[in-house]
């Protein structure tokens, strides 16, 4: 199973696709798709620009966490940086 | 400093005028992503991986008090407290939305800053030497000829379409703190018999391909600077390659036709457009440089009597003095440098407390002035050393004095995969647990200077190439891997590291790093001999075995 991902346009934060017709913050509610359903929610996407920016697929695995190959950088998208920032 | 006048001023106010508009419309839905990403990249506004950033322009690294207060504002107005200062002299912040970002245009446009030329295939920003007009080695003062070619390049209708993006670094000392040799361009200007002369490398760059620059230009009179330099530019423009974003730099090229042949083709360039007189109008550098005159400096013994009697009082205050203070061209003056890698914390991260604690001290001790270095520290550029103390103080309560300037927790790390788009691998949370492991100020003392820099991806804003230890973040089938190279170095011996062995695991850089570090403790000569001298001295080798010893 695959999901949608992409950026909000007004605040650039992570979302995802929650089919049939919404962007959602929350990795855990993005809706897993299969092939049949990827090819429409891509297309709901790509024409859905006055609200998200840059759609792509991310592949998931057994457990419907992100793939083992994109891991890391989609965790840290869901879940924002690893570090405290600031340094104060 | 140099002041705007009416043209820069409405330059800039017109830029932020004229991004408002394309917001608007991006926003409205007018203009579609694949339109409006290019004008909003020309304005630094990039999308990363969770939220805008906004890269702003500190030109050749200068900033004042009331400069360094708005990006505090602009931190705690539309940011989440907090500034990333980086490797290009900028800064960049880390959590935009679209909507703020013409306001933050014009909230700078008042301090005379902007975005421009922090993006794009044009000149982009150009760097200098941080301790510019302050050092004691220095032989001239670059920042006049580096705010010529500010004003020579913004916006130039024939430059701002490159094969690629250019740098350009320049230093005005012996000593190289601005790593000119690895810029597209570098320029080195000296004081010879006539007047200024420049020394002029070119094709140097780190990223995937790195190279050193080649010298094709040792003796240019700096009346003729700016039109040697369209020439280069115009040599590459019509050669670089656009076929191909990996060999699209000026480095491809002169590595291509080699460096004496660029050299030639530069020549005959030069001597084509001198016809059209492009050089600055006679007058104009010393105009420009007028603005950079000397502080009023008071006559002061170069030793001074509290400073010594705090040395002795105050252990603490003598190890800030011994790490972050250097000479100053001016007897009784200092130069502080402030350091943005307390232990534990993100290379490079200021809060907006923090920035206007800088700005209350560079206000009341340092004529107005402040800089940021490419290794993504800030510097007090002039101060008495009969202040030292109280500055040592004031930085210790903003948590901003953290005795390692040039040590080996004044590590160099980009922004990697918690925030950027581009990354493999995580560079900030790396440095923080190797200076973690060497937090020990004895020990880093002891160590002496050190160069450590981290990138999270080939690119190389971290400067992995030219760490005297480099790390290069690696993504292997969805595993962060760290490979490192030893014996890079930056300044007027520059030189690229090597690669050694195979990637490590994040958990085992550490432990590698002290192992080699271990070694040279062992095999120097004497605490004076540094990790690069003896790198140097011995070969990588058997530093390189040091490293992988445990496996």
């Amino acid at each position: 199973m695959k999901i949608v991902t992409a950026n909000a346009l007004r605040d650039g934060g992570v979302v995802y696709f929650r089919a049939p017709d919404q962007w959602v913050r929350d990795l855990s509610k993005a809706t897993p798709l299969d092939e049949s359903a990827l090819e429409a929610a891509l297309a709901f996407a790509v024409a859905d620009g006055l609200h998200i920016v840059g759609p792509y697929v991310v592949a998931l695995n057994a457990e419907g966490g992100p793939d083992a190959r994109v891991k890391v950088r989609e965790s840290i998208r869901a879940s924002g940086p690893t570090i405290t920032a600031g340094n104060s | 400093m140099y002041r705007y006048d009416e043209f820069d001023r409405t330059l800039v106010q017109e830029r932020a005028a004229s991004f408002r508009d394309q917001v608007a419309r991006r926003l409205s839905g007018a203009l579609s992503e694949d339109e409006f990403k290019p004008l909003r990249l020309m304005n630094g506004l990039y999308l990363q991986l969770h939220a805008y950033m906004l890269r702003i322009a500190i030109p050749y690294g200068v900033l004042d008090s009331r400069q360094l207060e708005r990006l505090a504002w602009i931190a705690r107005r539309f940011d989440r407290g907090y500034g990333h200062f980086t490797t290009r002299q900028n800064i960049q912040f880390n959590w935009i939305k679209l909507p703020d970002a013409p306001d933050i245009l014009d909230a700078l446009a008042d301090v005379e800053m902007h975005a421009i030329q922090t993006s794009g295939n044009c000149i982009r920003n150009v760097t200098a030497d941080h301790f510019a007009g302050a050092a004691r080695d220095e032989v001239i003062d670059p920042r006049a000829v580096a705010e010529l070619i500010r004003q020579w390049s913004t916006f130039h209708p024939e430059f701002s379409f490159l094969p690629r993006k250019f740098k350009i670094a320049i230093t005005g000392a012996p000593h190289d703190r601005a790593a000119i040799q690895v810029h597209d361009i570098g320029i080195h200007l000296k004081q010879g018999e006539n007047g200024v002369r420049a020394a002029i490398y070119v094709g140097g760059g780190q990223g995937r391909t790195p190279h050193i620059a080649a010298c094709i230009k040792p003796d240019l009179p700096v009346e003729r600077l700016v039109s040697y330099l369209e020439a280069i530019l115009r040599v590459y423009n019509r050669h670089g390659r656009r076929d191909n974003i990996y060999k699209a730099r000026i480095k491809i090229l002169v590595a291509a036709l080699g460096a004496e042949e660029f050299a030639h083709q530069v020549e005959t360039e030069w001597a084509a457009i001198r016809a059209n007189n492009s050089d600055a109008p006679a007058g104009e550098l010393a105009r420009i440089a007028a603005a950079f005159a000397p502080p009023h400096f008071e006559a002061l013994d170069d030793v001074c009597p509290a400073m010594e009697k705090a040395l002795v009082e105050s252990p603490a205050f003598a190890r800030f003095v011994r790490t972050n203070v250097s000479p100053h061209a001016k007897a009784g003056y200092a130069i502080v440098t402030i350091s943005l890698k307390p232990i534990g914390g993100a290379p490079g991260d200021a809060t907006a407390e923090q920035m206007e604690a800088i700005a209350d001290l560079a206000r009341v001790y340092s004529f107005d002035e402040a800089r940021v270095s490419h290794e993504q520290n800030l510097v007090l550029p002039h101060v008495k050393k009969s202040d030292l103390f109280a500055i040592w103080q004031a930085l210790a309560a903003a948590d901003l004095a953290t005795p390692n300037a040039g040590l080996i927790s004044d590590i160099i790390a980009c922004p990697g995969l918690d925030y950027c788009d581009l990354a493999n691998a995580r560079a900030i949370p790396l440095a923080q647990v190797i200076a973690e492991r060497f937090q020990d100020l004895d020990a880093q003392e002891n160590i002496g200077e050190l160069k450590i820099k981290i990138s999270g991806c080939i690119n190389a804003c971290g400067h992995h190439h030219v760490g005297h230890i480099g790390i290069l973040g690696v993504d292997k089938k969805g595993d962060e891997f760290y490979q490192i190279l030893l014996g890079g170095r930056a300044d007027e011996h520059a030189r690229l590291g090597s690669i050694v062995g195979k990637g490590l695991a994040f958990d085992a850089v550490p432990d590698a790093i002290e192992r080699v570090v271990n070694h040279y403790l062992g095999v120097r000569l004497d605490e004076r001999e540094r990790f690069i001298d003896a790198l140097e001295r011995l070969g990588a080798e058997p530093f390189e075995e040091a490293l992988y010893a445990a496996q």
